[in-house]
């Protein structure tokens, strides 16, 4: 009874991890586009994946990439991927790119993990340890996502970095005062415990890769004079995009209101890009 | 004995941790804005908090996570007004930049921003005006107007055609003379938290960004 009950401990013990999720940069800025409608209708995206390092190997490189995917197809963009070999195999690095025989994408975007810091005190493992778990050991990561998006020219349209940061407690003793608060405590989607984490990453992280591509869309239009885009008919479908309607402001010329919300059948987003520090990497 | 004390250290300085915890949500924790610095850099900006790095290195971390609460939490303004305000700055320098290598010298520039929100307009307008006159660049309080007429067709056209004619227009009316010229900032998609801006100079209408 009693070596169940230490076995029951032990197991219950290593499973007592709680991450935090913090937004260090930009990821917390608000998104003014809803990843769920066709912001990218009729766009071909290449979205490369650069393996880097300590920042996503080349396995976390393919998830992130079809994650990307899907985000995009979601918004009705024909999207492609790529994940170079090795860091800086097959990226543009603002140079000019022959397709060849490949279709040109209307923008590339790239991705580039980066770890900036790691923190993981053996002295708080061995306290960890000799307090049976009560006493937490805390590991810290801050990744960093640079983003940049260009045109199939090379043209530089937006650049940026996301970065968050996400601490992990080891312990049973901060697992259950955190169980517990969410339990009785803390509102819904404000808990701690379990993958809250991975949500609000992957909710924060999407809705920022949205925008950016939108906003590398419409500059693009804007430094093309607004050229009518190119009719690409729709596989079972003719014609172009839908036309959009217009808002009025004041004595100013207008501003464009977003288009008619489409009903294409979405498929739901699956789990978030980068994951977390896991204390696998040194 | 050191690591030990690093450890509890590491351990106290948790309770001041920005991120979620005991003592705050995580709503209350997106509400700062936070950059990581190395040690000798966060020591220069902030002598009295971060130590100066040893000569001789040191143990651990080597880095500071430097945290500011933001004035107004997120979601206090709409998202986009948020989004443009958050980085007007930036964004108008980068513009009036733009604009500022479009015309010769001695230009008089006019101004006006079109933005849904008229409060968030007039900032935007306003910031652009600072910008060029911080670059020594003559700057009227005047807004350029065209008529009723012109507004009833300008407002029917899409964005891409409405600034052209608008542009034509201001010089045909006399609205705008040889020697001065018109910076306009807008967004153009309501989805955007983008700012573009074009340039309206000799009645030829330059989008710039």
């Amino acid at each position: 009874m009693i070596r169940l009950l230490v076995i029951s401990f032990v197991a219950a013990a290593m499973s007592a991890c709680v991450t935090v999720y913090q937004p260090v940069t930009t990821l917390q800025r608000p998104v003014t586009v809803d990843p769920g409608l066709p912001n990218l209708e009729g766009l071909n995206l290449l979205v490369r994946c650069v393996p880097s390092g300590d920042g996503a190997d080349q396995g976390e490189s393919e998830e992130l990439c079809q994650n990307m995917q899907q985000l995009y197809s979601n918004q009705g963009a024909k999207v492609e991927t790529e994940v170079p070999e090795e860091e800086g195999g097959g990226a543009t690095k603002g140079g000019f790119e022959d397709w060849g025989e490949k279709a040109k994408p209307d923008l590339v975007i790239e991705l580039r993990a980066r770890r900036l810091h790691w923190e993981n005190s053996p002295v708080l493992w061995a306290l960890c340890y000799a307090s049976l778990t009560l006493v937490p050991a805390i590991t810290e990561a801050t990744f960093a996502q640079d983003v940049s998006i260009r045109d199939a020219d090379g043209f530089l349209l937006i650049q940026d970095t996301l970065q968050a940061r996400f601490i992990r407690y080891f312990g049973l003793g901060f697992w259950a005062v955190n169980g517990l608060l969410d339990l009785l405590v803390r509102p819904k989607g404000q808990g701690l415990v379990g993958n809250n984490h991975k949500t609000d990453f992957s909710r924060d992280f999407h809705g920022q890769m949205s925008q950016l591509a939108f906003h590398a869309r419409m500059r693009e239009r804007v430094l093309k004079s607004f050229e009518p885009e190119p009719v690409r008919p729709v596989e079972g479908q003719e014609g172009g995009p839908p036309p959009k309607g217009k808002a009025k402001k004041g004595s100013a010329p207008p501003v464009t209101a977003p288009p008619a919300p489409p009903t294409p059948s979405r498929a739901p987003l699956t789990a978030p890009p980068p994951p977390p520090p896991s204390g696998s990497k040194p | 004995m050191r690591r030990l004390i690093a450890g509890l250290w590491l351990f106290a300085a948790c309770t001041k941790d920005p991120s979620a915890g005991f003592v705050q949500t995580k709503a209350e924790a997106r509400n700062y804005d936070c950059q990581r610095l190395s040690q000798a850099e966060a020591h220069e900006r902030y002598p009295g908090v971060v130590p100066e790095v040893p000569p001789r290195g040191t143990y651990g971390s080597t880095d500071a996570l430097i945290c500011s609460r933001r004035v107004l939490d997120w979601g206090d303004r709409e998202g986009r007004d948020e989004a443009i305000l958050n980085s007007l700055g930036e964004q108008v320098s980068e513009l009036t930049r733009l604009a500022t290598s479009t015309a010769p010298e001695h230009t008089t520039w006019y101004v006006d921003s079109f933005y849904p929100q008229p409060q968030v307009a007039q900032k935007i307008a306003i910031a652009a005006r600072v910008g060029l006159v911080e670059r020594g660049q003559k700057v009227s309080d005047r807004v350029p107007l065209l008529g009723g007429g012109d507004i009833a067709v300008l407002a029917r056209l899409p964005p891409g055609q409405a600034y052209d004619l608008a542009c034509r227009r201001y010089f045909a009316e006399s609205v705008l003379a040889r020697g001065e010229a018109f910076l306009a900032l807008m967004i153009v998609d309501a989805r955007e938290s983008q700012l573009h801006a074009g340039v309206c100079l000799d009645g030829a209408w330059r989008w710039l960004l």
